[in-house]
């Protein structure tokens, strides 16, 4: 039954990365308002921006193509970013709710309430690399039964990264980061993530500017035992690679981004048996938004998701930005 | 089939009959509101308007004329590339009819609107905007909030383009929430100055899709809608002149509803400078059904200031 709890638990974890799309892992986005997954990438930043978005979100679990349920909800983000002479810092926080109750006698982990909290301090030295330090927490709320309606997991995740910049547009580079997680449910685990990225922008602020980034985020499986009352802790091998595409014109951002996960890991449903082994998240979002030099900056992006393991959940959001840029 | 007209007729009388034609970019009459709020980006200047609207009905089954009337107010602040406007209908009453218990019912209707839009070097546009709409018929409150997102262009000196998207929640009691978006594009041609001689002339369509909540009400249901929409509009010195011509089918969803089609034409004339101006509308509303029908007529008069 513990080990049960723990994997339930790995999926309720698993899906509660809905809503947090970003590929900026060497270098900085052209869209200000969204956050840095590595200092490395923030310490390229040009400009200091506050900025602020919202976003509704709908959808829908099915098994075998019959509706369990809906989801509702809402995400908010916030983001401070500032550049001094040869360092930067950002701030970041998203808060995403849900109005999704199952009932019984649904087995299933479900996700209510998700917050994410991350600070980075980046160095740049000789205009040619960036040296940062990244600090995470991660809060999730989510329903695993009638029996644990209310199950709080929290991760913490300490990094450092490295962003090198080669010739006027080329950028690669990579980090390492410690992840610990504890919940009520199970014992605590603790885990290594990697990851590396490759990046092309060109171009000058107030013109035509391009940016294209590849990302990839890699964390082995880990196990810890039962102990007591708590149950077993499990992080499947899983791994993440995220795409952005950006294009400034004077101006008018276009964006589009896609991210991939895949985690290996042995699901099973307590009641009727059914398994997977592996739980994939597909994640894509578009997006316009006026970004001037100095002033106010105005955008929206539609965002779709899909989440395939024993049962399939399907997202779709729709975001407003606002922020500022001096 | 009569019960099916009234159905189209009582939707029709659902939705907001007025601005909904500015989509690519602002009317020349300042009075009106934009339905993108990136089109804003394109007014000429800070300016302040009210406007009323009064309307009877008739139908084939009822022989009685029905009035309704509605005022609405509309302030834009443009102190420079960026746009803000906020827009308040109140006192809206259409004449409803609920073919179940074959009874006609007043219907009052609320909404408002904010939006914020920023323009860049005069050629591109993003908006935001906020949407809050209450339709009161019968005892029964619904509200629709939501918010949307736009952004429009300009090409040359007078190819507009614009496109958007709002994601409202409609909240009736006793019912489950219902969550859609509405879609919306334009293509417009501006030339000429406010202030001396302008023409404008916009084609755009809107389209609403269909969602089913809980139970066979009226109000369970958000039935899948198109609009497409034709709007000219002349300024010869301090003259101004208008066309506007609205066509929308709503598709059935109930088991005793049909596919509708009705289709409005309005025109306008008045007086029109860069500090005031005040036009006058009349318009119909048509839909057909086989034998059975709907008349509408109404009269509307703006009036505003502006601050450029």
């Amino acid at each position: 039954m513990k080990q049960t709890w723990t994997l339930l638990l790995l999926g309720a974890l698993t899906l509660a990365g809905a809503g947090q799309l970003s590929a900026q892992v060497v270098v900085s986005p052209l869209d200000p308002t969204l956050e840095v997954l590595n200092a490395g990438a923030a310490g390229w930043r040009t400009t200091d921006v506050i900025a602020t978005s919202h976003s509704d979100r709908t959808g829908q679990r099915k098994i075998k193509d019959v509706q369990k349920f809906e989801y509702a909800g809402s995400v908010a983000k916030a983001t401070l970013g500032m550049k001094f002479d040869t360092a930067a810092i950002d701030l970041s926080n998203l808060s995403e709710t849900r109005r999704t109750v199952p009932e019984a006698p649904y087995s299933q982990p479900v996700v209510l309430g998700h917050d994410i909290s991350r600070v980075s301090l980046s160095m740049v030295g000789g205009d040619f690399v960036s040296l940062g330090l990244t600090s995470a927490s991660e809060k999730k709320v989510s329903w695993e039964s009638v029996d644990f309606p209310k199950v709080v997991s929290e991760r913490k995740k300490t990094g450092g990264s490295l962003s090198i910049k080669m010739g006027s547009s080329f950028y690669g580079g990579g980090g390492f980061s410690r992840v610990k997680e504890r919940s009520n449910l199970a014992v605590d685990n603790n885990w290594v993530e990697t990851n590396f990225g490759a990046a092309l922008k060109t171009g000058m602020p107030g013109g035509t500017q391009f940016h294209m980034e590849y990302g990839y985020f890699g964390s082995p499986s880990s196990r810890k035992e039962a102990v007591a009352d708590l149950g077993a802790a499990i992080h499947g091998q899983t791994v993440t690679q995220v795409g952005v595409f950006e294009l400034d014109l004077s101006g008018l951002v276009f964006t589009a981004s896609g991210k991939k996960t895949v985690v290996s890991a042995q699901v099973v449903d307590a009641l009727t048996g059914v398994s997977a082994s592996a739980i994939t998240s597909d994640e894509s979002h578009g997006g316009v938004l006026w970004v001037p030099q100095d002033g106010m900056v105005l955008g929206f992006s539609f965002g779709s998701k899909r989440v395939t393991q024993i049962y399939t959940d399907t997202f779709s959001d729709f975001e407003v930005k606002l922020g500022y840029v001096f | 089939m009569k019960p099916s007209l009234f159905f189209s007729v009582l939707f029709f009388c659902l939705m907001p009959l007025v601005g909904s034609a500015q989509i690519a970019t602002p009317a020349i009459d300042p009075s009106e509101p934009t339905w993108l709020a990136s089109a804003g980006s394109w007014r000429f200047g800070t300016s302040v308007a009210l406007g009323s609207q009064s309307s009877y009905e008739k139908t084939d089954w009822q022989k009685v004329n029905s009035h309704g009337a509605g005022n609405n107010a509309l302030i834009v602040f443009q102190p420079s590339h960026v746009t803000s406007e906020i827009y308040s209908l109140s006192g809206g009453k259409n004449l409803t009819w609920e073919a179940s218990s074959d009874s006609l019912y007043i219907e009052e209707r609320k909404e408002s609107r904010f939006s914020l839009s920023v323009r860049g070097d005069g050629r591109v546009s993003v908006g935001l905007g906020a949407i809050n709409r209450e339709f009161n018929s019968r005892g029964v409150l619904r509200t629709q909030k939501g918010f949307g997102g736009s952004f429009g262009f300009r090409i040359g000196d007078g190819l507009y383009g614009g496109m958007g998207m709002d994601r409202l929640t409609e909240v009736t009691v006793g019912s489950k929430d219902k969550i859609w978006s509405d879609y919306a594009a334009g293509l417009a041609l501006v030339y000429g100055d406010p202030d001396s001689s302008m023409f404008r002339f916009e084609l755009g369509g809107k389209s609403s899709p269909q969602v089913l909540g809980a139970g066979s009400s009226f109000e369970s249901v958000h039935r899948k809608q198109t609009k497409q929409y034709g709007d000219l509009e002349l300024l010869w010195g301090r003259w101004f002149l208008s066309g506007r011509s609205t066509q929308t089918k709503r598709f059935a969803a109930l088991p005793d509803e049909i596919n509708q089609q009705s289709s409005e034409q309005r025109a306008g004339i008045g007086y029109r400078s860069l500090g005031f101006s005040v036009i006058f509308y009349g318009g119909q509303v048509e839909a057909k059904e086989k034998s059975s029908w709907y008349k509408e007529r109404n009269f509307r008069a703006n009036l505003a200031i502006g601050f450029l």
